[in-house]
């Protein structure tokens, strides 16, 4: 039987996970070429919400975890074909074909949009984990020195339980259908800015007659048949795995970065006072498990 | 991804053609019937911009010489910046390009211009011709050469054939966003006659070409007289945007 068993329950141990929760931020940004477009992004995340749920099978499953997109913004360019004049045949021959045409003219050129989408939420569905403990000695610390040097440098050697995920299942982003108005908008006005100011009204209504349906013309060159929400959210989650990444960074964060709760070891039991040294005890074989009510962590002392 | 603009304001700005001063919105097309070694120039105004020769030979396969003015003028004078984007260092029809075009007697030579202001005509005489033979001038339409004319510029336009004084109109409408991407019709084909224009009223949509058939000699004139600027724009859009300073 261990010497120390400490048990939180299960409210508290929420209580606990929402500080783990509330210190996890992601920041990336990436660009690529994708053939007819290029594409790029910048996010940063941080997660809030979720319902955590304890075991009897010693498991820790957090569930409907919110992933709030701060910054969430998307930059796609591609070469607008624009609007031809000529390339008609002047003679055709007798066979169907033509024995002499006009070369064609052609007004183009590259525009750039950049939907901002931040502000967005989307889910961590399911992080199912164990807790794990880490015994952690302090790279900072001199290997001379007694624990109550290291106590008094700050250095002391901790006992840390991580909530270690053996699954993390992020859902695809979210994109409201309402984004397919935006980007309709940033192209037309991309159209606009490629022109000088003194191009008149009426060769930008040609152009855009010439063009169509704006959504349906960057379909048709970015070369995808869904909605434009559903391109995009493909596109940052899975052309750029952007889920995979924050499914990894979510893992790794649980698993070393930010403990559940930790102990120093030796584990102070009285405070230096009146001159005498604080009286410790150390810590041996920290074991952490859950059941459907509480988190229990046992160790020896010796 | 590398990504060039292709964007000649002359488009916008050259309203009106005139076949004796070719811009990119027209184009003329001639042909060599007699077999034999030609000389061209290029000119610009009273401006001799560049020379070129035609071979018309009646061994040869090629159907269709294609000429391109503004790399002609490109090629002889690359100092000049004045030529939009578009020229291409190979005009002619050799391995190198050039300015050498070889042809079958029977076929057809199209001179038009790529890119920049234009403004361009061309005259074309036999190596071997009499002292007397003045040769082609493009600013006379022969018959049986076509002139090849787009307009873009919503409006009404006026045409006239200088050289027998026929005239018509022409009324190009305001291009409508549809819910399909607007494509040009193909060109109508208009018979330059020794009196009249058949047909003298044409209805254009914009970008539609126009095929105007030599029947007699022709210099085929098109000018704006009314623009039309489309539907008013509801009150508050421009239709540009801008910078307007905020209400307090």
């Amino acid at each position: 039987m261990s010497h120390i068993t400490i048990a939180a329950s299960s409210k508290a141990f929420e209580k606990l996970f929402n500080v783990v929760r509330d210190n996890f931020t992601f920041a990336k940004s990436d660009s690529g070429s994708f053939g007819p477009f290029s594409a790029s992004y910048n996010v940063k995340l941080h997660l809030d919400n979720g319902t955590v749920q304890l075991n009897d099978d010693d498991t820790v499953e957090v569930k409907n975890l919110d992933i709030v997109w701060d910054i969430l913004k998307v930059g796609v360019c591609f070469n607008l074909p624009g609007f031809c004049i000529g390339g008609w045949c002047i003679i055709p021959d007798p066979w169907n074909g033509c024995l002499l045409g006009v070369p064609e003219i052609c007004i183009g050129g590259p525009i750039c949009i950049n939907p901002n989408l931040s502000g967005l939420v989307s889910e961590i569905n399911d992080v199912k984990a164990r807790l794990k403990p880490v015994y952690f000695v302090d790279p900072g610390r001199d290997p001379s020195w007694s624990d109550l040097t290291a106590e008094f440098n700050g250095k002391s050697n901790q006992w840390k339980i991580f909530i270690d995920p053996v699954f993390v299942s992020v859902d695809p982003i979210d994109i409201p259908a309402s984004v397919a108005n935006m980007i309709e908008n940033l192209v037309r006005d991309a159209i606009e800015d490629m022109f000088p100011s003194w191009v008149p009204d009426w060769a930008i209504d040609l152009l855009m007659a010439a063009l169509g349906p704006i959504l349906d013309l960057v379909k048709s060159i970015l070369g995808f048949v869904d909605s434009i929400e559903d391109f995009i959210s493909d596109l940052l989650g899975n052309t750029f795995d952007l889920l995979g990444l924050i499914e990894t960074a979510v893992a790794d964060y649980f698993a070393s970065k930010y403990p559940i709760y930790k102990f120093e070891d030796p584990y102070p039991i009285l405070p230096g006072s009146g001159g005498l040294i604080p009286v410790k005890i150390p810590i041996r074989q920290l074991a952490s498990h859950v059941n459907s009510k509480e988190m229990i962590v046992t160790a020896d002392v010796g | 991804m590398t990504m060039k603009p292709t964007f000649d304001p002359n488009l916008f700005l050259q309203i009106g053609l005139d076949s004796a001063s070719l811009t990119m919105m027209g184009s003329i097309v001639h042909t060599f019937t007699e077999p034999g070694s030609y000389r061209g120039a290029l000119h610009r105004g009273p401006e001799v911009r560049a020379n070129f020769y035609i071979t018309a030979d009646k061994t040869s396969p090629v159907a269709q010489a294609t000429i391109d003015l503004t790399a002609l003028d490109a090629a002889a004078h690359p100092a000049d910046g004045d030529k939009g984007e578009c020229c291409c260092p190979k005009t002619g029809d050799g391995p190198a390009g050039g300015n050498r075009f070889t042809l079958n007697p029977r076929g057809y030579t199209l001179f038009h211009v790529s890119g920049g202001v234009g403004g361009y005509w061309v005259s074309v005489r036999k190596i071997d011709a009499a002292q007397t033979d003045r040769g082609y001038d493009s600013r006379a339409l022969s018959p049986g050469d076509i002139f090849s004319a787009t307009i873009i510029r919503p409006g009404t336009y006026s045409m006239t054939n200088v050289s027998t004084n026929a005239s018509g109109e022409i009324v190009v409408s305001y291009p409508v966003i549809g819910e399909k991407a607007y494509r040009p019709p193909n060109p109508i084909r208009i018979d330059c006659g020794p009196q009249s224009f058949e047909p003298a009223k044409i209805a254009l949509q914009p970008g539609q070409g126009m095929l105007f058939q030599a029947k007699v000699p022709s210099h085929i004139v098109i000018k704006l007289l009314k623009p039309d600027d489309g539907p008013p724009k509801p009150s508050g859009i421009t239709g540009r945007r801008g910078w307007k300073k905020p209400e307090l």
